[in-house]
């Protein structure tokens, strides 16, 4: 899961650094803006079935891939999935 | 004539919100008072020039005055965001060349900016709305003038400003106001404004409500950020009129809660910008019932859009791309090599100050009609027209339309840039970044090599036009003509 999810993130963000640094501020490094969130989020519900819906999160939680690859976990955990 | 009907309005509702953000209200008795009074002062300050006047700011309801007193003055108005980059604003402030820019917040200037230019800031307008006499009627703009330019990506690294006259601004609104549901349904609604003013899409929402005595309820860039304050927003506006980017509309779907329950009193959603796909059409009929969803089509030279149909079930249903619209009255639309040509009442002028570029783009055919070039190409079937793609370098990502070659040209613009070539990464029919690739003897194709590329980009470019795939290579593939070889580049993406 977690290659899928960087794998995801590189062809987002247009950037393989997002592999070779897991903890890179997506957002300090402008890789992302809301529009890519919203399509990260989408694929996120499309390949795992977690549903995260872009106000429960704030920027913070979710800024490097390693935090999201955690918070995908986290939701997985808690829908049982 | 759209004035007119604003104007009716102010009379008659004088206390109704015509605009509303974050940033404050206007009410219609203020909005026209005030626009009447700053009028006055720009032809105080600007004596017989009807030089068009840049705007700048971002959804500010002073900006609306601002519009309006230019118009009501005799002068056209260009609409300056915020989120330009700063050598872009420069640009288009010299290009347009007038001695007065009204700058709704502070504004420092740039490099090369024009010296002699007088910025009249938020405190100075306000006080000359406030406090100058009411210009008159007689010095408003003519049919035939030039109602407001917007600038639009140019083929050379420069943008170009296209000409749109109070005619083609009134035809527009007289159709839009029509489209979907009728003028009885739109008069007093509540509209959303997305879109920046400085992007065509938003003539759209902005004469649509203000034709029909609406309120205009403007989204900020920085609310984007913040889902639950955006649909908050909305909420509390009691939205009625959604004009957006078919993209705008999947950032709030991917929000479980932007549905009916959120805003019950949606009547239509109104697109145009990009290709509507089938899956967001059914997304929004599921989750808005009542509502209608309704696809535009139309380039910035014919004044935002010139088709329009409301997606049926059936529609959605078919599995094929969907339509993007009947012609509205008053314009004819033909396809000439597979091209989509458009004439009719509410075509351009051509772009200022670039006889070249107009005589390129727009001509007159056998029949005394003046017509222009899209550059798309497209079929009619059953009376609707369908969207094939472009027919040259231009593409459309999130909305806006951008020419390849304007980002080529700043890419070489940029020290250390040999060659460059700039091609859509795409998936199946959409685009899902822009890829650059580059030619650079002292990069090293470190991340930090590709940081400084598209850092230095978006000094010279709006943040959509930055390529987020940056590739350096040691030379550009070309094709047996001595052309880069796009195909090789695309296929290696």
């Amino acid at each position: 899961m977690e290659e899928k999810i960087l794998d995801m993130l590189a062809d987002i963000c247009g950037d393989e650094i997002v592999k070779e640094n897991p903890d890179i501020d997506l957002m300090e490094e402008d890789l992302m803006d809301s529009l890519d969130w919203t399509e990260l989020l989408v694929w996120v519900e499309e390949e795992f079935g977690a549903i995260m819906s872009p106000s429960e999160y704030t920027r913070e939680e979710m800024n490097t891939p390693n935090k999201v690859i955690a918070q995908v976990k986290k939701r997985l955990e808690e829908q049982n999935l | 004539m759209i004035l007119d009907r604003i104007e009716k309005a102010a009379g008659n509702f004088p206390e109704r919100i015509a605009v509303h953000s974050l940033r404050g209200e206007m009410t219609y008795g203020d909005l026209w008072d005030k626009s009447d009074r700053l009028a006055s002062w720009l032809n105080e300050k600007l004596n017989d020039s009807k030089t068009p006047v840049a705007v700048y700011g971002h959804k500010d309801p002073l900006m609306l005055v601002c519009f309006l007193a230019c118009v009501k003055s005799g002068r056209a108005y260009c609409p300056v965001d915020t989120s330009m980059a700063d050598e872009r604003i420069c640009d288009i402030v010299s290009t347009v060349g007038n001695a007065v820019m009204l700058a709704t917040e502070d504004f420092a200037g740039c490099a090369g900016f024009p010296e002699d230019m007088h910025i009249a800031g938020p405190e100075e307008i306000r006080n000359a709305a406030e406090n100058c006499e009411p210009a008159g009627q007689e010095s408003w703009v003519k049919p035939d003038d030039v109602f407001y330019i917007i600038f639009t990506s140019g083929s050379t690294g420069k943008p170009k400003g296209v000409q749109i006259t109070y005619a083609d601004v009134s035809n527009f609104a007289e159709w839009t106001s029509d489209l979907g549901t009728g003028r009885e349904e739109k008069a007093g609604a509540v509209f959303l404004n997305q879109a920046p003013f400085s992007f065509d899409l938003s003539v759209m929402d902005l004469y649509t409500c203000l034709a029909n005595g609406g309120t205009l309820r403007c989204i900020e860039k920085k609310m984007q950020n913040d889902h639950s304050l955006m649909l908050e927003y909305m909420r509390e506006g009691g939205l009625e009129y959604w004009v957006s980017t078919p993209s705008f509309a999947e950032l709030c779907l991917a929000d479980q809660s932007f549905d009916q329950t959120l805003l019950p009193k949606m009547k239509a959603f109104m697109f145009c910008g990009e290709t509507l796909s089938v899956r967001t059409a059914k997304r929004l009929a599921e989750r808005f019932p009542d509502a209608l969803v309704i696809n535009t089509y139309g380039p910035t030279e014919s004044t935002c859009a010139v088709t329009g149909t409301v997606i049926t079930a059936a529609m959605t249903a078919s599995g094929r791309a969907l339509p993007i619209g009947a012609v509205k009255p008053g314009t004819d639309i033909f396809i000439q090599d597979g091209e989509i040509i458009i004439a009719g009442d509410t075509l351009s002028t051509g772009y200022f100050r670039e006889p070249e570029k107009t005589a390129k783009a727009f001509y007159t055919d056998g029949e005394g009609r003046r017509c222009y070039r899209t550059g798309d190409s497209g079929y009619f079937e059953d009376g609707l027209l369908y969207y094939r793609g472009r027919i040259d370098f231009q593409v459309k990502f999130h909305g806006y339309r951008i020419e390849l070659g304007d980002i080529e040209q700043n890419l070489l613009g940029l020290d250390g840039v040999k060659a460059a070539a700039v091609i859509p990464d795409r998936d199946g029919d959409r685009i899902k970044n822009l890829a650059a690739f580059i030619t650079d003897e002292g990069a090293e194709g470190t991340f930090e090599d590709r940081q400084k590329i598209r850092n230095e980009l978006r000094e010279r470019l709006p943040k959509y036009m930055v390529p987020k795939k940056i590739v350096f290579v040691d030379s550009l593939p070309m094709t047996p003509n001595g052309k880069t070889d796009r195909r090789k580049l695309e296929a290696s993406l």
